[in-house]
This record gives structure tokens, sequence and C-alpha cells, in this order.
């Protein structure tokens, strides 16, 4: 063997021993911090979502006054329970401020419950359809119609004035009797389902402790006429 | 006289060229050596990376629980927040959905024309109960129909009304169902048209059909108050 042959041989086993050792030493090594560089990156990152959840918590937290507040004033227009007193109530007010005779409610028990949009599934309404029958000319009936539907109204901005309870109004009629005008209003009524009931639905069973009479006022206008004249 | 070197060749400068006389092994010896070197540094670099970053994943992965377990005992508040938010806009889709029979009832007031008596209001239709107008299936809501009966002095002055009906807002069709005059029996006494409560000789019966897609809504026209 030559001088040659022997330093070629040498070459090619100092590059091997350094290939070997850099693919069984130093590249697992290099590839174990690659992996955990990316471990940390994930880790980071639920680190990043935690602190969004915290904040989010936090800001819930900060607002839970605000929620409340909110809850309670939306348990005046959907209470937990049916509170068929309270809404007699709130038309016999509404009656007498404008000058309608209240004469009688009945609930239509044929009416279908009936659950609110898919938008919101945590909500579910159940509907109580009542046959409302006032005395009053059309105007003040008109007047009455607009009190009951102001009970509840949502804003342009998408946010709501609570007043009272939410009635959706499904049928007018409107009929002469007896001199004056009678209206028979079909409306829905709304609850909550018991499973859905949080902390401030306890403090919206405001129901009043004592009801007045049905009959408020008398009709109105004796002068109204038979029939409808706008 | 030939001049002789007396240096043993082995000796004499350059003697085995750039290989010195390990015939070029010191050389390859000394690459592996520096090639090592650069192994174990990048060996070393490797494995302090290693080391600070298992370090950092382990915290990051501690803070992250403990972050976690905070935003866990808050989690009333958000699921209470939740819950409020979409009551709300729950509500506000019921309230908004609804059908505004007092601007229908103050439209017909104002249209209608003087000489037009009612003796009859019927409103039905509208949203179904329960259901808001943004997520209803459709047919869900029903096209409001409001059908009107009463009297009048003359068949013009029911067409007048059929025309000012339809100037009422989200109105799609006015249709006739009956309008009939009578031929007055005698002087004083013109309701002789089958209602006895009106005064007009003309009696009429007609159907306003709301368009489903545009009903009025009631926060629209103002508040009631």
């Amino acid at each position: 063997m030559t001088a040659r042959d022997r330093l070629v041989v040498a070459v090619i086993v100092a590059v091997g021993i350094l290939v070997a050792g850099y693919l069984t030493i130093v590249s697992p090594e290099r590839g174990k911090a690659s992996r955990l560089g990316r471990q940390l990156s994930s880790a980071q990152a639920s680190i990043t979502t935690a602190q969004n959840s915290l904040q989010a918590a936090q800001a819930a937290q900060t607002a839970y006054p605000s929620n409340y507040s909110t809850l309670v004033r939306l348990g005046k227009a959907v209470p937990p329970q049916d509170q068929v007193a309270s809404l007699i109530y709130q038309l016999d007010q509404a009656a007498g401020s404008k000058h309608v005779f209240f004469a009688s409610l009945a609930n239509d028990t044929t009416a279908t419950a009936a659950s609110t949009s898919s938008a919101a599934p945590s909500f579910t309404a159940l509907p109580f359809t009542f046959t409302f029958t006032f005395d009053g000319n059309y105007f003040q009936l008109y007047k009455f119609l607009r009190a009951i539907d102001g009970w509840t109204t949502a804003k342009s901005n998408g946010g709501l004035v609570v007043d009272g309870r939410l009635l959706t109004v499904q049928g007018v009629t409107l009929a002469p009797s007896a001199g004056s005008l009678a209206a028979t209003i079909t409306a829905t009524a709304y609850t909550l389902p018991s499973g859905d009931l949080l902390p401030g639905d306890s403090a919206s069973t405001d129901a009043p402790t004592t009801l007045t009479s049905t009959s408020t006022s008398s009709p109105s206008t004796a002068a109204t006429p038979a029939t409808v004249a706008p | 006289m030939k001049a002789v070197n007396l240096i043993p060749s082995d000796q004499r400068r350059g003697a085995g060229g750039v290989t010195g006389r390990s015939d070029g092994i010191a050389y390859v010896i000394l690459g592996l050596l520096t090639g090592v070197v650069v192994l174990a540094a990048m060996w070393g670099i490797a494995d302090h990376d290693v080391g600070n970053r298992q370090g950092a994943i382990a915290g990051a992965k501690a803070k992250a629980v403990q972050l976690q377990a905070q935003a866990s005992a808050l989690a009333p508040y958000t699921s209470f927040q939740t819950a409020s938010h979409s009551r709300q806009q729950t509500v506000a889709e019921i309230a908004q959905a609804r059908f505004d029979w007092a601007h229908t009832m103050h439209e017909v007031g104002r249209v209608l024309p003087s000489d037009v008596d009612l003796t009859s209001f019927n409103g039905t239709g509208g949203p179904a109960p329960g259901s808001a107008a943004t997520s209803a299936p459709s047919g869900s809501t029903t096209a409001p129909t409001l059908t009107l009966a009463g009297c009048t002095t003359s068949q013009a002055v029911v067409a007048e009304t059929m025309t000012r009906l339809r100037l009422m807002d989200g109105v799609s069709d006015v249709s006739i169902g009956t309008t009939s005059a009578a031929r007055p029996i005698a002087s004083g006494n013109p309701a002789s048209a089958g209602s006895t409560a009106c005064p007009h000789s003309v009696s009429f019966s007609l159907t306003v059909t709301y368009d489903a897609a545009g009903v009025p809504v009631a926060a629209s026209t103002g508040g009631a108050k």
C-alpha cells in the first residue's frame, strides 16, 4: 500500500467517523430540540388560549351585575312561571290607562306548546294563548294594542326595552257590541321552561300580591257608535 | 567534480512534500479532531436547546393549567353571561317578528274614506308562537290577513276604499269578498243592505293580505307610551 493509498483510506475513515457521529449523536439531538420547539409553540398557544378564556371569564365576572340586571328585566317579559295573575294585572292597568273596559280573559287550552328559534337553543318558550275581550272605541283599542306591544320592544341597535310581559298578538277581531265596540285579541305569552332557570330568574317573580278587579272602568265613551268608523 | 549533499535525504528541507514525513496522516487526524470538536459543539448547542425547551414546555404547561383552572373557576360567570345574552337575543327576535296590529289599526283609520263605516274588523296571521323571524323555518310565518266588512254610500267609494287600503304598509293584495247595493225601500231607512247596524246602502267585505316577508314590526313604529 503506497503512502497515497494510506492517505485516501485515512480521509475516508475520518469522514466516515464524522458522518456517523453526526447521524448517530448530533442529528437525533437536533431533531429532539426541533420537536421540543414545536411542542413549546403549542404550549404557548395553549397559554394564549387559556389567557383569552380567563380574560373572557373575568369580563363576564365584571359584567355579572349588568347581566343579572338584564336577566331580571327579561324576567318581566318572559317569567319563569306562567304568572297569569301578573299578566291580568298588567292588562288591567293598561286597559284602565287607555280607558278600555277589560271584560274577560280565557286561557286557550287548545294551543300547543311551541319552541322558540334554534338561534338560541338554551331558551325555549311555552306559549299560552289567551283571548281578551275589551270594550272601547276604535282608537282606544288601537292605543291599548300599542301599549301591550310596547311592554317589550326591540330597538334597532339590538337592544331591548322591557316594561312588561312579552306578548305576540295573533289576531284582532272588532265587532259592534251593545252600543260599544268589542275586541277579541288572541295573543301568546311566554314562559321559561323549568330546566332553563338561572340565578336571576328567582328575582323576577314579581307577581303582585293583590289583584284589582277586572272591571276597572266602564265603557269609556257613551257616544261610541255601534259601527267602527275611523 | 560533482557536488555531493551529505545531509540525509529524510532530513533535507522539503523532504516528503506537503504531506511531510507522515504522508498526510497528521492532517487527516487534525481534520478529524476538528470535525469532532464541531460535532461536539453542535451536540452541545442542541442539548442546551433541548434542556431549555423542556423547561419552557413544563413551565408553559403549568401556566396553561393554572390559567385554565382560573378560567374554570369563573366558568359560571361565562355561562351565565352566555345564557343571558342568548335569552335577550331570543326575546328581541320574538319582539321584532311580531306583526304590528296597532299600526295596522292606525293605518286603517287613516286611509278609510270618511263615508265608510266598518261593521267588522278581523285580523289574523303573523308569526307562529315562538318563532323568530330570523330563524324560523319557512312556513311558520303566515301572511297576515285583515278582513273588513262595512258599508258605504256607493260602489265608487268601495273601489276607492280598495285603492286606499293598498297604500298601507306591507299590503300585498286587497281583494273583494262581496259588495252589494240595496235599493232603498223607503226614504230614511238606508240600512237595508243586509246589515242592520250600517247606516249606508252599499255593504262590502274586503280581504287585505300582507306580505309575509315585509310585515310591519312593532319596534319600527316607535314606542307605545
